[in-house]
């Protein structure tokens, strides 16, 4: 592990999907979220891959669950960050409306004065990684504490995510999204378009088919104006993932990120979905 | 068409029309229970004036239920001068309109009632003007009249009446005289001026409703009996026997049909008398020197037709049903209200639907429908139903998928009736309907999101399958009664002997493979199995495209179909 000489530092959860090799280059601290497999308790990223992962659940007998860190792994991973000559953390997670990692994480950097500061990405896996990204990149800029929190709030506004949901009954069973109660989707194969806002799953537009679903993706995609970063996000289906990555990839000036997302969104919404994250700037 | 009317002793014609110079409320309360009574015992044959050779637009129906609600309202009121009891007729036909013919009677009241409004008894001026008033406001609940349809019989009416004025005529009387004889007449009409009415051989059924409201005023008016039907023998292929089965009262115990050819000529009159001394519920029907007669019957008296028949000639088929079983069908196990529907917030969207059966209605559900309308094929809904739909809403934003051609009008006279925000997306199929769901967005603009709805109908195509209820020839296609029938977007496409051929046919007909996904919802004269065999009928000729089966439960259809 490098030397860190930075003052300040960046902390987020294997949610953000920020890959390895990305988080470190900038420095960046990757809490490890939890998951439960058929009894079995699983880091994210580090018991189980994901490929493995994706390709299992399917088969699993009890649904899967997630579980946030404890306060006390958010303590330690701050504490360590501070005994290396930190001085103040920045502490970036997932939507606060669908997880509890923010709390959490709140709650651990009461134990640090104001040297902790939780920021609330309002987004779900690179939504949330690109604020981060951009943040770390903010602080190997050489800026003020304020101005990196300045930075993640300025992409915060723009940051989102689209993804086309294939099936929807693990959505339906997360019970994290207002919309889809009851029994909608017990009969017709529904594919769903959904977008990641102002920390809240909505629903953007629904059809009977994935190629209708995916046309409209990309349509949508191409309405985007100056986009930074792209990412296409995949749960365990890296053809539809080649697919997609084809037809945007002209979309954005940088190079394109291809992630298997999260195990931990992935129990969320299912195997087989594929979507974008997208940063843009002014 | 006989006109039992004119053989009236002309003394006692010339005293009634000298006793009816003005009609007051009471008397226009009774003449219209005798057009009610009298709708009613020419309801089947209207119901069996049918274009298409497909169980649906049962206008004899939707029209008497129509009328009986107005009726409902007469007997509601207390005052009584003319002007109360048209209000009543108009209002009560208003929230009973079912199907576009109801629809278009309740304007036609609604016409009729407005001239009368403060009157407290109507002259023959007053008579015509609101016959005229009543075409006229007929015509403009219409967006597109069609002519050779009830539109075109209340305006021939109306002009009758105004020429019979202008010749003299001061009875009431006398001029309803005219204007049965023009309703008679225009609706001879009806197929010169409507192709399709030439081609399937039949009259106008909303104008031949029509004139029988008219007509049943008139046979009051001159004592003649309301219950029996004139024209009582039909063609064979024109009796509609499945349908009859399907309101079953209290004292009808046995469906009994009975095939026979008379040694002699038969002599309608007793027969009819005799038979309805037996039971109710009766239909005759003639071809080919043949009869086949349908009667209801109490327990233990199921026999007593088959005895009586005996003695009048050669009995040919015998078929007797116990409708008390048929009836005890567990079917009340599954209502709509068993089915468990998306919540509404106030200020969402909500939709409504109306679903023939509960397989479909479970679909329409899971897609998010906040309420169901029963309905569909045989049963339009109310005007009133539908009103009450929206009213039982906590938000006051509502679009609502008809899903049927025939309950469209209503739902647009619903529409006006409540102080809601209603868009009525103009599906004329389940699958129309299930499409506009896909676009519906519960926290989205209203108008957008209708039209979004409107929209996506045309992303898709409907087909159904049913069995061909007469023999008729339309757009090509021969059809012979019994025979499978299919219908691409509303239009008979082909026929054949097997649902099998006609899907293929049906499927070839739509470029299926231009598309992605075939999406079969079963009737409940299949089953499940039947309907799987049919998905890999189509998976071996489409092997591309996604199929999916459902159980739909809709009755008449075999098979509806969205190709999409």
């Amino acid at each position: 592990m490098t030397i860190k000489t930075s003052r300040f530092a960046i902390v987020t959860d294997s949610t953000a999907d920020v890959p390895i090799d990305t988080a470190e280059s900038l420095n960046i601290s990757v809490i490890p979220a939890v998951l439960t497999l058929d009894g079995e308790t699983y880091v994210d990223g580090l018991d189980i891959s994901r490929a493995e992962f994706y390709e299992r659940m399917p088969d699993l007998r009890i649904p899967p669950t997630t579980a946030v860190p404890s306060v006390l792994v958010f303590e330690e991973t701050y504490q360590r960050l501070f005994e290396n000559g930190v001085e103040r953390i920045l502490s970036i997670h997932l939507s606060a409306n669908l997880s509890g990692m923010f709390n959490t994480a709140e709650q651990a950097a009461l134990n640090f004065d104001e040297q902790v500061k939780v920021f609330d990405s309002g987004q779900l896996t690179l939504g949330t990684g690109f604020q981060v990204i951009e943040a770390a990149q903010s602080i190997v800029n050489g800026l003020e504490f304020d101005q990196v929190v300045n930075t993640a709030k300025r992409f915060r506004e723009r940051a989102y995510v689209l993804a086309l949901i294939d099936r929807l009954e693990f959505m339906r069973r997360s019970g994290r999204v207002k919309w889809l109660r009851a029994n909608i989707g017990d009969f017709l194969q529904i594919k769903q378009l959904v977008e990641v806002k102002d920390g809240l799953v909505n629903a953007v537009a629904r059809t009977r088919t994935y190629t209708k679903a995916f046309e409209q993706l990309i349509s949508i995609a191409s309405t985007w104006k100056n986009i930074k970063r792209l990412a296409v996000l995949h749960s365990g289906a890296p053809e539809k993932a080649k697919e997609l990555t084809e037809r945007v990839v002209n979309l954005c000036p940088n190079p394109l990120m291809i992630v298997n997302i999260t195990t931990v969104i992935g129990i969320h919404v299912g195997p087989g979905c594929v979507g974008l994250a997208v940063l843009t700037q002014d | 068409m006989s006109k039992p009317y004119k053989d009236i002793d002309p003394e006692l014609r010339a005293r009634l029309l000298e006793g009816a110079q003005e009609i007051d409320g009471a008397t226009l309360s009774q003449l219209l229970f005798a057009s009610l009574d009298w709708l009613r015992t020419n309801q089947q044959l209207v119901n069996s004036l049918n274009v298409f050779p497909i169980p649906d637009g049962d206008t004899g129906t939707n029209m008497v239920l129509t009328m009986q609600s107005a009726v409902d309202e007469i007997n509601n009121i207390s005052e009584r001068s003319v002007g109360d009891v048209a209000s009543a007729i108009a209002q009560g036909a208003l929230m009973g309109a079912r199907g576009n013919s109801g629809v278009i009677l309740s304007q036609i009241w609604r016409g009729f009632a407005h001239v009368l409004e403060n009157e407290e008894i109507m002259t023959a001026e007053s008579f015509v003007s609101s016959l005229k008033e009543a075409s006229k406001t007929a015509y403009k609940g219409v967006v597109r009249p069609v002519e050779g349809t009830i539109l075109t019989v209340s305006k021939d009416i109306s002009t009758e009446a105004q020429k019979a004025l202008d010749g003299g005529i001061t009875s009431t009387l006398e001029l309803l005289e005219r204007v049965v004889e023009a309703a008679d007449d225009s609706v001879e009409r009806t197929p010169d001026l409507l192709p399709v009415l030439k081609d399937a051989g039949v009259v106008d059924s909303g104008g031949k409703g029509l004139f029988f409201i008219l007509e049943g005023m008139l046979r009051a008016a001159y004592r003649l009996p309301l219950d029996q039907p004139i024209l009582s023998v039909q063609p064979l292929s024109l009796l509609d026997l499945d349908r009859a089965a399907e309101s079953i009262e209290p004292g009808q115990d046995w469906e009994v049909i009975i095939d026979f050819s008379p040694e002699e000529l038969l002599d309608l009159g007793p027969f009819y008398t005799k038979l309805e001394e037996i039971g109710t519920s009766i239909q005759v029907g003639e071809g080919d020197g043949m009869y086949r007669m349908h009667i209801h019957v109490q327990d233990e008296k199921e026999y007593e037709p088959i005895d009586y028949i005996k003695g009048l000639g050669t009995i040919t088929n015998i078929a007797i049903e116990n409708l008390m079983v048929q009836t005890a069908k567990p079917e009340q196990a599954h209502s709509l209200s068993d089915i468990r529907l998306q919540s509404i917030e106030p200020g969402e969207i909500a939709v409504v639907a109306v679903a023939p059966g509960m397989g479909l209605a479970r679909v329409f559900a899971s897609l998010g429908v906040t309420a169901l309308i029963e309905g569909g094929q045989t049963m339009n809904p109310s005007t009133q139903e539908i009103m009450n739909a929206f009213e039982n809403l906590p938000t006051d934003q509502v679009v609502i998928l008809p899903n049927n051609k025939n309950i469209i009008l209503a739902a647009q006279q619903a529409t006006e009736l409540t102080v809601k925000k209603v868009a009525v997306i103009p599906t004329v199929s389940v699958p129309q309907g299930i499409a506009a769901m896909f676009a519906w967005n519960s926290d989205g603009n209203f108008e957008a999101t209708a039209s979004a709805m409107a929209a996506a109908l045309d992303s898709i195509q409907s087909a159904a399958i049913t069995t061909a209820t007469r023999s008729v020839e339309i757009d090509d296609v021969k059809v012979e009664t019994g025979q499978v029938i299919g219908l691409l977007n509303g239009k008979l496409t082909c026929s054949g002997t097997s649902i099998e051929e006609v899907l293929i046919d049906i499927l070839k007909e739509a470029s299926t493979d231009k598309y992605e996904i075939i999406t079969l919802y079963y009737g409940e004269d299949l089953n499940a199995m039947q309907a799987n065999q049919l998905a890999d009928i189509i998976r071996e000729t489409y092997p591309k495209l996604e199929i999916e089966v459902h159980d739909g439960t809709q009755p008449h259809y075999q098979l509806i179909l969205s190709i999409e």
